[in-house]
């Protein structure tokens, strides 16, 4: 398919960033369940984590500017790397305003939330090695679609259950300050798949 | 002879006008990839594919004498300037309708079509054999090589530039990029001015101001300068081109595919004498070199309107062009 060059470092680069974008959602399910004296150990290798996600992301952006046969569409790479990269930043704000507001337990949907963000994060890193043939995608759309309305959905009913009286506004700016950046993480994820879906479209 | 004065250069007008318009609405289409990747603005795009068109009307006489006297033959009277007119009017009127209802068409096959069509209605004499190899054939292997050309030369220059830096190659790109986007405009001003030229020419001929299958100074003059000037007045439409186009063009496709559209659009002028659309001919480039990413690149409903335009603007053009023979007849005209 295709005689447009594909250059294998490019696919790699992505490949590892969505890579480090899982294990950052892998943590961040341990963090959420973990005490509270231990989530500081836990933020902090998010925060290494988020490091090393965007010298990946600055090796992408640069290979890419320097590319002159680029194997899709300029601007869709790029778009595609940046989408990765708010993924991964609001995880790591969700993870760090866990530990700064100091969230003594989260009520037990977020464990359901930070749980469909790990599914959508290792869903889009064992999807991304196809992004150089752009071959059985149709499985991942649905998938990621599917895991931001579900976690949208949590989202809400968690909202719901702050605001119903029992819980005082402290707790709940405290809560939300993470739980809206998991949700918004699922966004971002639900963002990378409709521009790996546009450059399927164009391409192919 | 009043008579005759006055159809010539009723004819000579409408075929200039033909030509303006051509100019105004297709010379954009030559410039608008090295608007976008930079490489000129636009205004400096337009005035090197005003110049283009002018230096390529006067290059070759070819295509201009295919059309005004290998295509069909006219006895030299009134009557036959009433088959020209018709001929010509009925391109028009075709175009017209196409454009109204929004049909694919194009103006050169149009052109060829009308003229066929007029001399049939008439009886005059139609060079069939000259109709399939300077028109028929052409017209339909232009865009298959168009694209399979512009689809290889695109692979090779992926291939050879896929380690390359932008930094290095683009400004080269560039600079390549204003040759090919000259050579389009000398090619269209070789392949569609001339076809006005023809025109202008068979209506001398027939009205008796002129004889031989030499092109008269003054029309090559003055069909270059219809063209540029249509191409200049038309710029705006670069912005337009841009805007509706759905897939942008990178530089290397950009030069890729206006190598190959302007060399096909030389070869068959100068070498061939043939008149053919300088719109399929760069449609097809382009579809060609986007199609080395795969085959969704390709624009199907494109190529759909050009296979349309190849079965149904020849005869369609040419029965408009007969019923106004038939109505001019009818009246009593001639």
């Amino acid at each position: 398919m295709g005689f447009t060059p594909k250059d294998a470092v490019l696919f790699d680069l992505y490949t590892s960033l969505t890579e480090r974008l899982a294990s950052a959602a892998r943590s961040s399910v341990e963090l959420v369940a973990a005490p509270m004296e231990e989530r500081r150990e836990l933020a902090k290798r998010i925060g290494n984590i988020e490091s090393e996600a965007d010298e990946l992301l600055g090796k992408i952006v640069r290979r890419i500017d320097d590319m002159f046969v680029t194997p899709y569409d300029r601007g869709d790479l790029q778009d595609l790397a940046n989408s990765l990269d708010d993924a991964m930043d609001a995880i790591e704000e969700a993870t760090d305003v866990a530990v700064l507001h100091r969230v003594e337990n989260f009520p037990p949907l977020a464990t359901e939330l930070v749980e469909v963000v790990r599914k959508c994060a290792e869903l889009t890193a064992s999807s991304m090695p196809r992004l150089k043939n752009l071959k059985d995608l149709e499985h991942f759309y649905a998938e990621v679609d599917r895991l931001e309305d579900e976690g949208d959905r949590i989202h809400r009913r968690i909202t719901a259950q702050l605001y119903d009286g029992s819980v005082d506004a402290m707790t709940i700016l405290r809560v939300t300050g993470t739980i809206d950046q998991f949700e918004e993480s699922l966004d971002h994820m639900a963002k990378v798949a409709r521009v790996i879906r546009t450059i399927s479209l164009k391409e192919s | 002879m009043g008579d005759a004065y006055l159809l010539v250069s009723i004819i000579i007008v409408v075929a200039l006008i033909f030509d303006y318009t051509n100019g105004f609405h297709d010379a954009a289409n030559a410039i608008a990839t090295s608007v976008e990747t930079k490489a000129l603005r636009p205004k400096q795009a337009l005035a090197l594919a005003a110049v283009g068109n002018l230096v390529g009307a006067f290059i070759s006489e070819g295509v201009a004498k295919t059309v005004g006297s290998g295509i069909i033959d006219v006895t030299p009277s009134v009557s036959g300037l009433y088959v020209v007119l018709g001929g010509v009017f009925g391109a028009i009127a075709w175009n017209m309708i196409t454009w109204w209802f929004g049909i694919p068409s194009s103006s050169s096959h149009a052109l060829i079509g009308g003229l066929v069509g007029a001399a049939l209605a008439s009886s005059e004499v139609v060079h069939w054999d000259g109709v399939l190899k300077k028109v028929a054939i052409p017209m339909v292997i232009s865009p298959v090589v168009g694209f399979s050309l512009a689809f290889g030369l695109t692979a090779l220059l992926q291939y050879l530039f896929r380690n390359s830096k932008r930094s290095t190659v683009s400004k080269y790109f560039k600079g390549a990029q204003i040759c090919s986007a000259t050579a389009m405009s000398v090619g269209h001003g070789l392949q569609d001015a001339q076809k006005t030229m023809g025109v202008m020419t068979l209506a001398l001929v027939v009205g008796g101001f002129h004889s031989g299958d030499s092109i008269p100074t003054w029309v090559k003059v003055s069909a270059a300068l219809a063209i540029a000037a249509g191409t200049y007045a038309g710029g705006w439409r670069i912005m337009k081109t841009l805007g509706k186009r759905m897939v942008h063009i990178d530089q290397l496709r950009g030069v890729a595919s206006e190598t190959v559209a302007s060399s096909i659009l030389f070869v068959l002028a100068i070498n061939f004498k043939a008149p053919i659309s300088t719109t399929h001919t760069i449609t097809s480039a382009i579809i060609g070199s986007g199609a080395t990413r795969g085959k969704k690149a390709v624009s199907w409903p494109v190529v759909g309107k050009i296979l349309t335009a190849w079965v149904i603007t020849v005869p369609m053009a040419a029965i408009s062009a007969a019923l106004m023979v038939y109505l001019t007849k009818f009246l009593g005209f001639h």
